[in-house]
């Protein structure tokens, strides 16, 4: 049978052996070599490589998402939460050691292209998908196409400007959605706003702050209707809903697909989000758009790269042949 | 006979009757030595399994409830046979016997029905349903105090009480008389039961008399269902007309169409309690008398920060019904106020609106308006107070207007009404300040005066006026409130304090450091970062002592002041306190090192990057990105690639942009 494989880089990454229709046939989870880049490319092509050999399936083509800039000519220019690899042409690099087509994209796009062909917005022509995590990303199809932009780099929804405060991103910029909405970000406002009022001291999370704290704790506290948690997520989905607000607006999409580590706990911080939704966008665009959590949950990076490697290949020979 | 046994630890007294769900008798608490009430259940009233499991469960709940007008529960057990409930001896009466079938005062029924409805709205929020309120379950002690007994006791019994076993066995545990139609229909019933019976409650201190009677309990429960509530002037024409749109819609049929919550009923309550205060009436003897509510919160709060601590807002001063001459000099006169800025409501600018006072019998408008006038420019002299302009008031001089409408359209804190009763030479001014917010009012007084002149009358009435409203600021201290058990005026005396120019303010805000109450503690440690160095000694020395005695809440909200104060002096105590094993009190310490940037932090902040404590660490970067020295960047860069906190790391993350951003 054919196979495509599929990996989505992140601090975690996962690699899978994913067929045509888009089902995983077998997966790997590994920690992310952190310390340069030299080394991440190098576990990249190794963990490629091993599974390919022991698959057993015929794998035809290698997707790659990866947490950043990806251009059109395959180059990554910048991955904001990982090691610098940009002097790195990581696709030959791997296309050499797999003896295989390797194709390579932003991780969000690999996603959204995974919910837009397998998942939660199949037969959508229009529509956004904003992955919400360590970092925020997103991906743009319109009349049926992805959109791509000029040079590849078009979706970077988590560098929206939404926010009153001016925090430095890691974009260079200040202001952007990210830096109070990521997974991070929602964890650190959190634990920020615990030492703003004595009232918080009756949060569940006051009492959890020498420890690990998670998105989940806040979502689940949240539902438990601490107050803390509840502000923290009321006012994460008013950025957030802001933000979509301002996509809706512009492109008319039919469908918003919410995604990523963070949505996936639970759906109260969609509900907050369709809330202020709909306070910020045209109530005739916002009426014709649904908005829905993703289906593929963390599968969608793998799927989706695989899938892509598999489009583009037949779009490959049919040119050769055309 | 029970009398003389003992069960547990109690040894019973007196048979004090027996009730619905089985015998009531006093007791002594053997261990505590106190007087206890006993209730006895007989077990054959919890049948099965289910329904026992469900009756402890609630009474268990509702023992929490802790509440002045709230008969405390001491404890639940079962022993052989029975269940019994050990609870505060109340002394007093049961509104039952108080209300004997004739109407209480309008007093007695204000006082009462708000410190019921006060209970009852605490008790829904902590969402404990009542089920059986009726004149027989509220007490009343002697001062008036009004206590509910039975919280939380009917839900097991619900079932006896529903119509289909009522109809078998020809009679109820009790009356079904305060029921509510849901209740009367054995549906499930939520908080609005307790409205509907509350209704009903406030109907039979109006009127003596229940809103429903039948021959058996059948025709009544189809009245509780049908009938609609009588009008209580029909049967009592001299009770308070402004009763009947709070009994209509608490005794309403369909709960839907009931006030959402007590808090509803309770500032309808206590909207209308002002205008009982206008009509002084003879109030007789005995439980019948001018009772003293206990007003609590807010309401009271605000009332004793326009005017001082020491008073409540009953009238106990009676009615004069003498005319005072007028040569008897007012307590202060208007000349010592001028020119002063008379903190009528110290600390706190406050607006308020004075409405054209009512004619009572005859009279002229042009007095109302020159009084209106008169009253508006003496209380402009208060400069904490802001008076709107009587052009603005002007509409409502044929209208009768609501204070608290009244505050929202005009936008005020409160709202002074009155009337006016007299001739040219002679009249009598009553005026009340209502807290535009909830209705409540914040002082009430009256002057009676008498001149051959009429302006010179206008003129020295108001000028009493106002010298009786002005006196009232006199008993409040800020340092006096700070001691006051209630934590909101505790908070208000911190406010007052905070703009302070007196030495003795800092000493008293460092003991509000001290504070039981950590927001009084926080507003403490706000307050006193306004004074700048001259605080810093009280709060080392607040640090320092709570550090070495562990009481780790107030070196925390110390720390927190001396951050915000930013003296360097405090970067030894706090370098101390970085490494407390409290995690409070080691990241405030380390927000308060960031605050004040010096550098002799750094290396500490570093190795606090590594504390087993996440919220150290995730404090440490931020101080470290506040102090911007680039000595942090690779202990920050460590947290942000491999700190197991997310929000370490997106602190890391931001306290590197500093850092880089500033060299
Ligand atoms: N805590 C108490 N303090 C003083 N007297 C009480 C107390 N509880 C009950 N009583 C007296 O006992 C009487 C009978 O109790 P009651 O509450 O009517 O019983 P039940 O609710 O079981 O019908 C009350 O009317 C009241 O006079
Ligand atoms: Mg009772
Ligand atoms: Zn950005």
């Amino acid at each position: 049978m054919d196979a495509y494989i599929g990996v989505d880089v992140g601090r975690t990454t996962r690699i899978a052996v994913v067929d045509a229709s888009g089902r995983i046939l077998s997966q790997r989870r590994i920690n992310t070599v952190l310390t340069d880049g030299r080394s991440l490319v190098d576990q990249l092509i190794r963990e490629v490589v091993a599974l390919k050999n022991v698959s057993q399936q015929t794998v035809l083509a290698v997707g790659v998402g990866l947490p950043g800039l990806v251009d059109i000519d395959q180059q990554v220019q910048i991955l904001p939460n990982l090691p610098d690899i940009s002097a790195i042409d990581i696709r030959s690099e791997l296309a050499a050691a797999v003896s295989l087509p390797v194709i390579l994209d932003n991780d969000a796009n690999a996603a959204t292209y995974g919910e837009w062909k397998c998942g939660a917005a199949k037969n959508a022509n229009n529509l956004v998908y904003i992955s919400i995590g360590t970092g925020i990303g997103g991906g743009i199809v319109l009349g049926g196409k992805m959109q791509r932009g000029a040079r590849g780099y078009a979706g970077e929804f988590g560098h929206m400007k939404v926010g009153l405060q001016e925090l430095d991103c890691s974009c260079g910029s200040v202001g952007c959605l990210e830096t109070v909405a990521s997974g991070p970000n929602i964890v650190r406002r959190a634990r920020e706003m615990i030492f703003e009022s004595p009232t918080y001291m009756r949060s569940v999370l006051a009492s959890k702050i020498s420890k690990r704290l998670t998105c989940e704790d806040i979502v689940e506290a949240a539902m438990q209707g601490d107050e803390l948690a509840m502000r923290v997520i009321s006012s994460t989905a008013n950025y957030l809903g802001t933000a979509i607000a301002n996509v809706i607006n512009l492109f008319n999409v039919e469908l918003v697909v919410l995604g990523g580590p963070v949505m996936t706990t639970s759906t109260i911080l969609l509900e907050y989000i369709r809330e202020y939704l709909k306070q910020g966008s045209f109530p005739k665009l916002y009426d014709c758009c649904k908005l829905v959590a993703a289906s593929l949950g963390d599968n969608a990076g793998v799927i989706g790269s695989a899938i892509m490697a598999q489009d583009r290949l037949s779009e490959q020979r049919m040119a050769a042949r055309g | 006979m029970l009398v003389g046994k003992t069960i547990a630890q109690y040894k019973i007294v007196e048979a004090l009757g027996k009730g619905g769900m089985g015998k009531v008798c006093k007791a002594i608490d053997i261990n505590l030595n106190r007087t206890v009430v006993l209730k006895l259940l007989a077990r054959e009233l919890l049948k099965n399994e289910n329904a026992r499991k469900r009756f402890l469960r609630e009474a268990r709940l509702a023992s929490a409830l802790d509440h002045p007008n709230i008969c405390t529960i001491y404890e639940i057990q079962e022993t052989e046979g029975f269940y019994y409930i050990a609870m505060q001896y109340i002394e007093g009466q049961t509104l039952k016997k108080v209300i004997n079938n004739r109407p209480l005062s309008a007093r007695a029924i204000i006082s009462i029905s708000l410190q019921v409805a006060d209970a009852l709205a605490a008790a829904h929020d902590c969402g404990i349903i009542h089920r059986d309120i009726k004149p027989q379950n509220i007490m009343l002690t002697p001062r008036g105090q009004v206590k509910i007994l039975d919280f939380g006791l009917a839900k097991g019994l619900e079932e006896h009480t529903a119509l289909g076993e009522l109809t078998e066995h020809g009679q109820s545990l009790g009356t079904p008389s305060y029921m509510s139609p849901e209740q009367a229909r054995g549906e499930p019933v939520d908080k609005r039961t307790d409205i509907f019976s509350f209704g009903i409650v406030l109907y039979e201190m109006a009127t003596g008399r229940k809103p429903f009677s039948a021959e058996n309990n059948i025709d009544l429960l189809y009245m509780i269902c049908n009938t609609p509530t009588p009008r209580i002037l029909d049967v009592n024409p001299r009770a308070m007309p402004q009763l009947q749109s709070i009994i209509d819609r608490a005794t309403a049929k369909t709960a839907a169409d009931r006030y959402r919550s007590m808090q509803e009923v309770l500032a309808e309550l206590k909207a209308i309690s002002s205008e009982v205060i206008q009509v002084s009436q003879v109030v007789p003897d005995g439980i019948h008398r001018d009772y003293t509510p206990v007003v609590r919160s807010r309401w009271r709060s605000f009332l004793r920060f326009f005017l001082g601590p020491k008073r409540t807002f009953t009238t106990n001063s009676p009615v004069d019904n003498t005319p005072k001459s007028v040569s008897k000099p007012p307590q202060t006169t208007v000349e010592q106020l001028e020119g002063d800025d008379f903190p009528l409501i110290p600390g706190q600018h406050k607006t308020l609106a004075v409405l054209p006072f009512r004619i009572v019998g005859t009279g002229n408008d042009e007095v109302r308006l020159s009084l209106l006038d008169l009253l508006v420019t003496e209380l402009t002299k208060f400069r904490s107070l802001t008076i709107r302009p009587s052009s603005y008031v002007l509409r409502y001089l044929n209208q009768e207007a609501n204070p608290v409408d009244v505050g929202k359209e005009l936008g005020v804190d409160a709202v002074l009404l009155g009337s006016i009763i007299g001739t040219v030479q002679r009249m009598r001014v009553t005026a009340q300040l209502v807290n535009a917010t909830t209705g409540g009012i914040l002082w009430a007084g009256k002057v009676d005066a008498s001149d051959p002149d009429p302006i010179r009358l206008q003129d020295t009435t108001v000028k009493r006026l106002v010298a009786q409203m002005s006196d009232w600021h006199k008993v409040n201290s800020p340092y006096e409130l700070l001691s006051d058990e209630s934590e909101e005026l505790r908070l208000e005396a911190v406010a007052m304090l905070k703009f302070s120019k007196e030495p003795k303010a800092v000493e008293a805000l460092g003991e509000a450091l001290y504070d039981s109450s950590i927001n009084v503690k926080f507003a403490a440690a706000e307050a006193l970062s306004k004074f700048g160095k001259n605080a810093s000694a009280v709060v080392l020395s607040a640090i320092s002592d709570s550090l070495r005695n562990r009481d780790y809440t107030t070196a925390r909200y110390a720390i927190n002041a001396a951050g915000r104060l930013a003296d360097p002096e405090f970067v030894p105590v706090l370098l101390e306190a970085l490494s407390c094993q409290d995690t409070f009190v080691a990241s405030e310490a380390a927000l308060a090192l960031g605050h004040i940037k010096d550098r002799r932090a750094v290396s500490e902040l570093v190795d606090a990057l590594l504390s087993n404590d996440a919220s150290v660490r995730f404090t440490a970067a931020h101080a470290l990105g506040e102090l911007a020295d680039p000595a942090a960047l690779s202990g920050l860069t460590l947290r942000l690639c491999e700190d197991e906190d997310e929000g370490v790391r997106a602190k890391a993350r931001w306290a590197i942009n500093a850092i880089r951003k500033r060299t």
